[in-house]
């Protein structure tokens, strides 16, 4: 498939897939758009890193929640929303499922070496989004005490 | 103030925490609602003590204290968003107190959830589109199934969410239907790859906001209910994959 095609697919699947979330958790309708596009953008972050400057799965979700902790509170202030409603969602995307379902799978199958590691990988994966967010935080806390 | 004032600030207090912590809000954000309505009618000092079980809310210098308990209800941002509106509105003064606690039961009782088929909707469109970016590989054919077996599954877990009282019961038997069903597909050689469908169609069931708000919670410092929450997560979390791992076991 041609690079161009990808990024398409990558942008617009993102995108539905975080609207998707929301939809099943009751985000309003107004926000709908917000929570896509914040959604949309870190996974972008996360997938261009993965793909072409070829980091870890740890750091490129570290980015990416960064990413997305940033633009929903920029997505907040501008809707005057809770942060909440464009942060869940936006962060689905990032969750380690697949690395999480390979860890039950090679557990199932007897390989316990192999599952610890997978296992490990999906803890740290989760450790490196709350980072993530985290640095967000400060950041945003940072950028308002020189607002004053 | 009177005492009749001081109960009804109480009771409005304590009913906006309820309605937002049933409905999968963050700790700071219930705390300054209630300390905001509190203030904004006269109780200068407020004290709020907040857990995921249960809230209690009082000031300093009288002699009421107001306990609610908090069940697990289903969760609904909306609710968050119009409780936060309508105390925002009481503390700008546009809305007398009776307004408030109206419009708090109003909001409680007549928010309207999307409807099923919408939410059905969200879980294919999660499950078949996280799959291709899960994967990596621009596989096509297996899509739609993908998608259908995640709306089966959050159809049942929807359904026994509501007649089981324990929710990490419906999510072991959603992902033991949807592992199942996926197993069941490939007998019938309709899919290419079990992995690949299994990891798509779990998707809508992962606990995201309770995972989410419990590393909020715990940043925020609200160490007891970040802990509470982060076990709810975890224990969701493993429901789903020992659900799968039970499936894969005996008939792999």
């Amino acid at each position: 498939m041609p690079l161009s095609m990808q990024f398409l697919v990558q942008m617009s699947f993102s995108f539905m897939g975080t609207i998707g979330y929301a939809l099943c958790v009751n985000i309003p309708r107004k926000a709908l758009i917000g929570c896509g596009m914040c959604g949309m953008f870190g996974w972008l972050v996360y997938w261009l890193m993965w793909h072409f400057l070829l980091a870890g799965k740890v750091s490129s979700s570290l980015i990416a929640a960064l990413v997305i902790g940033l633009m929903s509170y920029i997505f907040a202030k501008y809707k005057k929303m809770p942060v909440t409603l464009f942060n869940i969602p936006a962060l689905v995307p990032l969750v380690p499922g697949a690395t999480a379902y390979e860890a039950v799978r090679a557990m199932v199958s007897g390989e316990f070496v192999n599952g610890v590691r997978l296992f490990l990988m999906t803890v740290m994966i989760i450790g490196a989004i709350a980072m993530g967010y985290m640095i967000a935080q400060v950041i945003i806390d940072i950028a308002k005490s020189f607002k004053k | 103030m009177d005492n009749q004032t001081i109960k009804q600030l109480l009771n409005t207090g304590i009913l906006a925490g309820k309605i937002m912590m049933e409905s999968g809000s963050e700790m700071y954000r219930i705390q300054d609602t209630i300390e905001r309505i509190l203030r904004k009618g006269g109780l200068s000092q407020p004290e709020v003590f907040l857990t995921p079980t249960g809230i209690f809310v009082t000031a300093r210098d009288i002699f009421y204290i107001k306990m609610a308990e908090v069940h697990h209800s289903a969760i609904n941002l909306e609710k968050v968003t119009k409780v936060n509106a309508l105390s925002r509105q009481f503390s700008d003064n546009q809305i007398s107190l009776d307004e408030l606690q109206n419009g708090l039961r109003d909001i409680n009782s007549n928010t309207s959830d999307f409807p099923l088929w919408l939410k059905l909707l969200g879980a294919f469109v999660i499950s078949c589109t996280l799959m291709i970016l899960f994967i990596g590989k621009y596989d096509w054919f297996d899509f739609f199934q993908a998608g259908f077996i995640g709306l089966f599954g959050y159809l049942v877990f929807n359904y026994l969410n509501n007649v089981v009282e324990i929710q990490f019961i419906s999510e072991f038997i959603a992902s033991v239907l949807i592992a199942l069903a996926a197993i069941g597909l490939r007998q019938l050689n309709l899919i290419n790859n079990l992995n690949y469908l299994i990891i798509g169609s779990v998707m809508p069931l992962v606990p995201g906001v309770a995972l989410t708000n419990a590393l909020r919670d715990l940043i925020a410092g609200h160490l007891i209910s970040g802990l509470a929450r982060m076990v709810a997560g975890t224990l969701s979390a493993l429901a789903i994959g020992g659900g799968i791992a039970v499936v894969l076991r005996f008939l792999l």
